[in-house]
């Protein structure tokens, strides 16, 4: 049944998603032709260099519309997969189709989990190549070897551990943090809509408690330890601290992924609960 | 005759307000129910709870011997009073979604009440009219071999002609081992297909009977005792 409901919110959500990122490679691709015939092909930069304002006027406003689509991708993409969908499909007219197929809870919360997982991974995957595609030339290409090995040598002095196994704990702990902050989303819907009134104001409520009290213990374990911790939801890193080495990376890296797991382990427990138990669609 | 739903002290409370309080109520196999009583009685709120859309405050409810959950929800078949699909989604895409999560669903018999009814397997939901759709659900619910129909309100918006057809279909669809609830303030028209009613108001039961039981002992038909039980 989780394969089934995995196939039909792809179907679902693939709607919006494909156009989305086809927009995005679409304004990559012509962007980059653009760039490769103003910039790259004038080494002089006679084009866009000019003092016509109007080339400048110009430039500018591509840029900023690139930005803006950029966010717009990014941001569209972890809205709508992140609160909308989970919240229309399962708690507004649409759950009483989906709460009646013969289905557990935790398949309603995992099929949406991995969708939305999956395109939230492709999305920053398409953003960074497009990024990537936008401006890279010659020049940077020949620039990157130097510069990779530069960042690689210099990572043990930032973060206390080699290159090699700092970045796919990291990664390993960005992935981790990902899930739980989007079960935390998807607890405070399912809380706050088995109330009877303020449904969303409930889930928001809900949701900027479970970010203080995250905070708050990011930051008690800061206090202690004197590392600087930036903190989405529950990511502490131990880097610009006063207290660098292995011991300290080790450190921030267990705190914080287990305050991840914790979270993300808790809130699906009650989106679990909430889902069977004290179910109140409208 | 074999219990097919049972409730014991069923209470459901939305903050201060009483939606149903201690109702016990049992439904048998092979019979056709009316749930009949005024707006705001919990006719719809009795249903959710049978489906597992609401969570009662107290009591139980045993389906089939099981409490509302996934095994349930395999053999009851419950048109919501609201439509529940997307305007994007093609009949085709209904019906797959239907073949994909019920064992029961007989895709057969739904297109063969699609085509008699004249709706286009390849229209979008979003084109058709109100009424149209609620055909189109309907005919996917009745189209499901469950064991337990739960029907709010299923001929309010359509057309005369298509509430006959589609009463027709309720009872020539369901078997012996079936029965069918519905809930409607159009008592007169479904009342010759009905076996038993259930008066509820204010979250009370007021009267589960046959409609030969009050016949015979009224007097009357079912549409006119309710005018006098419910009397404003």
């Amino acid at each position: 049944m989780l394969g089934k409901l995995i196939k039909n919110e792809f179907k679902a959500v693939n709607r919006l998603m494909i156009p989305l990122h086809l927009g995005l490679i679409a304004v990559t691709i012509i962007g980059r032709f653009y760039l490769q015939f103003t910039v790259f092909n004038n080494p002089g930069r006679a084009v866009v260099m000019s003092d016509n304002i109007w080339f400048g006027l110009l430039n500018a406003t591509l840029i900023v519309f690139y930005i803006l689509a950029l966010f717009a991708a990014a941001l569209i993409t972890g809205i709508y997969l992140e609160i909308i969908r989970f919240r229309k499909n399962l708690f507004t007219d649409e759950g009483y189709l989906m709460h009646t197929l013969p289905v557990t809870a935790s398949a309603h919360i995992w099929s949406k989990l991995i969708v939305c997982l999956v395109w939230v991974i492709v999305d920053v995957i398409l953003v960074v190549l497009s990024v990537f595609g936008l401006f890279v030339n010659m020049d940077i290409l020949r620039a990157l070897p130097e510069g990779l090995s530069l960042m690689f040598s210099s990572f043990p002095e930032a973060f206390g551990v080699s290159a090699g196994l700092g970045i796919p704990l990291y990664l390993l702990l960005i992935l981790v943090d990902s899930v739980s902050g989007i079960l935390v989303i998807y607890m405070c819907i399912a809380v706050g809509h088995s109330f009877n009134t303020h449904k969303i104001l409930s889930s928001v409520g809900i949701y900027v408690g479970v970010t203080m009290i995250n905070s708050i213990l990011s930051m008690i374990f800061s206090a202690i330890t004197g590392m600087v911790s930036y903190t989405s939801m529950s990511l502490t890193v131990a880097a610009e601290s006063t207290v660098n080495g292995p011991a300290y990376f080790w450190m921030s890296w267990i705190f914080s992924l287990l305050l991840s797991l914790a979270t993300g382990v808790i809130s699906y427990l009650l989106a679990n609960y909430f889902m069977t138990k004290k179910l109140n669609l409208e | 005759m074999e219990q097919l739903m049972n409730c014991q002290g069923l209470t459901k409370r939305f903050g201060y307000k009483t939606a149903l309080d201690g109702v016990n109520l049992t439904l048998e196999r092979g019979r056709i129910i009316g749930l009949l009583g005024p707006n705001g009685s919990g006719k719809t709120t009795l249903i959710k709870l049978l489906n597992g859309l609401l969570a009662p405050t107290s009591g139980t409810i045993s389906i089939n011997g099981s409490a509302p959950g996934p095994e349930t929800k395999k053999i009851v078949s419950y048109l919501p009073e609201r439509t529940y699909f997307n305007s994007w989604m093609k009949v085709t895409d209904i019906l797959n979604f239907f073949c994909d999560f019920y064992e029961d669903f007989d895709r057969n018999r739904a297109s063969d009440m699609l085509r008699r009814l004249g709706i286009d397997e390849n229209e979008r939901l979003g084109s058709m009219s109100k009424g149209t759709k609620e055909k189109v659900q309907l005919i996917m619910v009745m189209s499901r071999d469950a064991q337990l129909y739960c029907l709010d309100e299923p001929i309010g918006g359509v057309d005369p002609a298509a509430r006959d057809y589609i009463l027709q279909t309720i009872i020539t669809n369901y078997n012996e081992n079936a029965s069918v609830l519905i809930s409607t303030h159009l008592i007169a028209d479904i009342e010759n297909v009905l076996d038993d009613v259930i008066f509820i108001e204010n979250g009370h039961i007021r009267l589960h009977a046959s409609v030969d039981e009050i016949r015979e002992q009224e007097g009357k038909s079912v549409d006119a005792l309710f005018r006098e039980v419910f009397r404003c």
